[in-house]
């Protein structure tokens, strides 16, 4: 359902898939674009062989206003004001654990999960934190992914034992990361790149902590690699670098966090798929990894250490997608990178600048 | 030795429905044993017939292949009569010619679609709709997939759209159904082999979408050879080569191929195999003759569990990727023939196995004078018993009493750095990004659960209607594979149906700008698992790049291997109480080095009927 055009939304959170891009509105709506996931629902008689991919926005059709909202690899999640976990897309993670469960537009609440504040989606599992700082997972348990060893192939959601009470959660491609309130970070699942930052390159099927100096104020998983800030403003990156995305040319991969370098504290993070990206105190993004699509919001090819993307300015949130990212600026929210399922609504298919997704305001609470 | 040269032939070939620009035609096949089959031979004739040959030249083969109906004689092997058939067909002849190259060389494949229009076809499912409509895939082949970057390489023109520069395709498949290439049309492909790419055997089949299963079914495949190092090795170039196009064509009673439901009907009753059109034809060696078998498995569902009685066969390639060492197969024992049902047997003893799709090339010694028979051996397609494929002879090997002493090669074998093994150190380095891809048929019968799938309301039932004697299976994958299941996540699915907004009356083909992508960093190095869902042992296929395979449910390999279609574990784990899906899955895990090229391009279940109702993905390297 396409949204009417308001001159400006109050945008309160950012959250970019594999291939599509969410927009939660201070109203507790969503609005989406590109593919599964965004909430979009075709015209009845659409002919999708010769069909562009829509550019107008879709509006999420939830029974209740969002808080939260997480966009996967082709499923969303959100999190409702009653607590509740919904879940629209094509969700590989299932409902409840069956995945023969394949969903409609219209959110569906996971029965299972209740109180929940925070939640991520992946491609084939997700996770969420409920109040009291509890983990669940559910999906596929596969390379150790769901981190219980126990769980049943389709695991549907169960709690994570031996974490303490953890803030939020990052999923990447087939692993998972926990911040703890008190700020330390744990981390599961396929570690084929280092990027549980444990030391070593084997899976590990339940919770192993990272270490690290200081104290993580937020950690993003990238398709195989994982950045994360911590309280004092520094950035740290692990696991795979084949294209720069540690900020580094070498190592081809590392399996302990190492540090970056920037020209002021860093505020924000965000990880795709071999890209990466900080939100400096200023305002000011930088960007840093793979560029085959402009997910870096620059011409050119990679690049091996950040990089401030030109034209964006006084940003106030950052997100990235697979090969894409978005941010909120004081006037509008702006997309950058591979606009292949139209989740940069009528960019370029490569669109290595940003480029207006909506007119809006920053929220408050976050600005 | 060839004694024909491009000229002397082309009236032939243009009656055959195919030309040759460059490269040149081999002389048919006679036996060691001078032919046999006169009156004067001590021995019995030789009915094995080789395909027509056509090689490169000059680092060039550049042919114009033809699609046409084919009115000609097949023996129907269900009845045992010689049957007239009317079918599709590839360049005059079933199987298409063989297509030989050597590393380096360039082939040039011109098609010209003159088959007549699509008729109209009132199958709901909008991309199963275009049966004479087609395109072309060359089946394991490390090639550029997508549509080269223009301007193309002169002198070729599009006629189809004469006002733009001239296309050229790559190994080009991810076509909207209801274009590809359509009757009247012609498309050129193009398809530079690297100097590093396997030598070993390929082939090359129609591959559009919705009619791939059809097309095939009536025969539209030939082999594709690529020769390298591993021909020059003096024992093999000795060894007299047999190629083997094992197809089973499909047709109804008049002989005719018309409908999907015809080919969507074979699963599990797929016809037995004929090899280069003859049913079970007959092979004359010397005692002690060498000879080089490439084996192709061109039918469109079923496996074969190849054994020679009292042979052994030393397997040296497998899916066009040469071994280092034999894969040595001791004939398999006559008791296993006719394992018993009540119980059956826990495991069924496997030859040489080809998936559908898959290759093997083989070395067989001829032994004792005397009559052997190459055999397919019962082998499970799905749960044992229902799914075991049955024995079949599928062609008789007659050793005669001349003597031809040969010698099998020392090992170890040639092998092209390009299948270098992939070690942990490789993934890790190269973004050592893990993949999950699941392949999964749900059946619209019986009723589903509330909520376990995703038709179950009144409403939806027009949108899953197929015709009579069409769709008995659900086909689609599901998370990011699955191809109907795109119309279910984007508002259809759900236990009741929507009226606002409407329900969409079409599927979704895979090719729509909203089908799931697979992308892909040029250079990455990446492990993927294929989870299989069901009793069914799909062989997963993708294009262009080879899997190292690694691990089978889970396992690690204690020989990892080289393949570009690999038939998966069947999953006949028991579903909970309620559920029709099972607790535990099944699957293999491969990696895989993204290289060379750029593009666009497919993975799908090669059991062909599966693909064209949706069993497929894309796959961008960018």
């Amino acid at each position: 359902m396409p949204v009417p055009n308001p001159e400006r939304y109050d945008v309160r959170a950012l959250s970019c898939g594999r291939d599509h891009t969410l927009v939660l509105l201070s109203s507790g709506k969503a609005i989406g674009w590109g593919g599964d996931g965004s909430g979009r629902v075709p015209a009845p008689t659409l002919e999708y062989c010769t069909t562009p991919a829509p550019t107008a926005a879709v509006e999420v059709l939830s029974r209740d206003p969002l808080e939260a909202v997480s966009a996967g690899d082709g499923v969303s999640l959100g999190v409702t004001s009653g607590r509740k976990v919904t879940t629209w897309g094509a969700n590989g993670a299932g409902i409840d654990g069956v995945i023969g469960a394949v969903i409609p537009a219209t959110p569906l609440a996971i029965a299972q999960l209740s109180d929940i504040v925070t939640a991520a989606a992946g491609e084939f599992q997700c996770a969420a934190v409920d109040d009291e700082g509890r983990v669940f997972t559910w999906g596929l348990n596969l390379d150790g992914a769901l981190g219980r060893r126990e769980a049943a192939f389709e695991g549907g959601p169960a709690r994570v034992a031996d974490l303490p009470a953890v803030e939020s959660v990052a999923v990447g491609k087939g692993f998972m990361l926990a911040r703890a309130r008190e700020g330390e970070v744990y981390a599961w699942g396929s570690n084929a790149a280092g990027q549980l930052g444990v030391g070593h390159l084997q899976g590990v099927a339940t919770p192993a902590r990272v270490r690290f100096e200081g104290e993580i104020a937020a950690v993003c998983a990238g398709a195989s690699h994982v950045v994360a800030c911590t309280t004092a403003g520094d950035v740290l990156a692990w696991g795979s670098n084949n294209h720069g995305q540690l900020g580094r040319r070498e190592p081809a991969y590392s399996s302990i966090p190492l540090p970056l370098v920037f020209p002021e504290r860093i505020t924000q993070v965000a990880a795709g798929m071999y890209f990466s990206l900080a939100l400096g105190a200023s305002g000011d993004v930088y960007a840093w990894g793979w560029n085959a699509r402009g997910q870096l919001g620059l011409p050119g090819g990679d690049r091996a250490h950040p990089v401030r993307v030109p034209g964006l300015a006084k940003v106030t949130t950052i997100a990235a997608g697979q090969a894409h990212a978005v941010a909120l600026t004081a006037k509008h929210v702006v997309g950058w990178g591979s606009n292949a399922a139209g989740q940069i609504a009528g960019a370029a298919l490569i669109q290595a600048q940003p480029f207006e997704l909506i007119a809006a305001n920053g929220d408050r609470r976050h600005a | 030795m060839h004694d024909a040269t491009p000229n002397a032939k082309r009236r032939d070939f243009l009656r055959l429905g195919v030309t040759v620009t460059a490269g040149v035609v081999a002389a048919p096949l006679v036996s060691s044993c001078g032919g046999g089959g006169d009156s004067q031979s001590p021995y019995p004739e030789q009915t094995f017939v080789q395909p027509l040959d056509i090689q490169s030249s000059n680092g060039l083969l550049d042919v114009t292949l033809v699609l046409s109906y084919l009115d000609t004689t097949l023996f129907n092997p269900t009845t045992n009569k010689d049957q007239q058939v009317h079918l599709r067909n590839m360049f005059g002849t079933i199987p298409a010619p063989t297509l030989r190259l050597k590393v380096g060389d360039t082939l040039r494949i011109k098609v010209f679609n003159n088959l007549p229009p699509n008729p109209p076809d009132p199958n709901p499912t909008k991309h199963l709709r275009y049966h004479n409509s087609t395109n072309l895939h060359t089946h394991g082949l490390h090639v550029y997939p997508d549509i080269y970057p223009q301007p193309a390489t002169p002198p070729y023109i599009n006629p189809n759209v004469p006002n733009l520069p001239p296309l050229v395709f790559g190994d080009f498949v991810v076509d909207d159904p209801e274009y590809g290439i359509q009757p009247g049309q012609t498309r050129q492909y193009e398809y530079r082999i690297r100097e590093d790419h396997p030598a070993g055997t390929y082939w090359y089949h129609p591959h559009l979408h919705g009619s791939s299963a059809m097309q095939v079914g009536s025969g539209m495949a030939g082999m594709l050879i690529i020769e390298g190092p591993i021909d020059e090795v003096p024992e093999i170039a000795a060894a007299r080569e047999l190629d083997f196009v094992f197809q089973a064509p499909i047709y109804d009673a008049t002989g005719q191929l018309e409908s999907f439901g015809t080919v969507a009907q074979i699963t599990n009753n797929e016809p037995p195999f004929m090899i280069n059109g003859k049913r079970r034809p007959r092979i004359l060696m010397k005692t002690g003759e060498v000879q080089n078998w490439r084996l192709l498995n061109a039918g469109t569902f079923n496996m074969l569990n190849l054994s020679l009685d009292r042979h052994t066969l030393y397997q040296y390639s497998h899916d066009g990727n040469p071994r280092r060492t034999f894969k040595v197969n001791p004939p398999l024992p006559e008791s296993a023939l006719t394992p018993p049902t009540t119980p059956p047997p826990a495991t069924y003893p496997e030859g040489v196995v080809l998936a559908v799709g898959g290759r093997s090339n083989v070395l067989v010694k001829a032994g004792a004078p005397g009559t052997y028979y190459l055999r397919t051996f019962p082998i499970e397609i799905g749960r044992n018993p229902a799914g075991v494929l049955p024995a079949d002879i599928v062609a008789e090997v007659v050793v005669v009493s001349e003597a031809l002493p040969m010698s099998l090669p020392p090992e170890p074998l040639p092998v092209t750095p390009f299948l270098n093994p992939i070690t942990d150190e490789e993934l890790a380095a190269h973004g050592g990004l893990k993949r999950t891809i699941v392949m999964r048929v749900i059946p619209s019968t019986p009723a589903p659960k509330a909520g376990e799938l995703p038709f179950t309301g009144a409403a939806a039932t027009p949108l899953v209607q197929p015709p009579p004697g069409e769709l008995e299976d659900w086909v689609y994958q599901t998370g990011p594979a699955q191809t109907q299941s795109k119309v279910y996540a984007l508002g259809s699915a759900g236990d009741t149906s929507s009226t606002s907004p409407g329900m969409p009356t079409t599927y979704i083909p895979f090719q729509s700008s909203k089908a799931v992508t697979q992308m892909v960093a040029l250079d990455a190095v990446e492990e993927w698992t294929i989870v299989n869902f069901n009793n069914i042992r799909h062989p997963f296929h993708i294009h262009v790049n080879p899997m190292y395979i690694v691990a089978v449910n889970g396992k690690r390999l204690a020989e990892p291997y080289w393949a570009d279609t690999v038939p998966l574990p069947y999953n006949d784990n028991t579903p909970p109480p309620g559920y029709v899906d099972p607790a535990t899955v099944t699957s293999v895990t491969f990696r895989m080095r993204f290289l060379h090229y750029t593009g666009r391009y497919v993975m799908h279940c090669h059991m062909l009927v599966h693909e064209d109702m949706g069993m497929m993905q894309g796959v961008t390297v960018v």
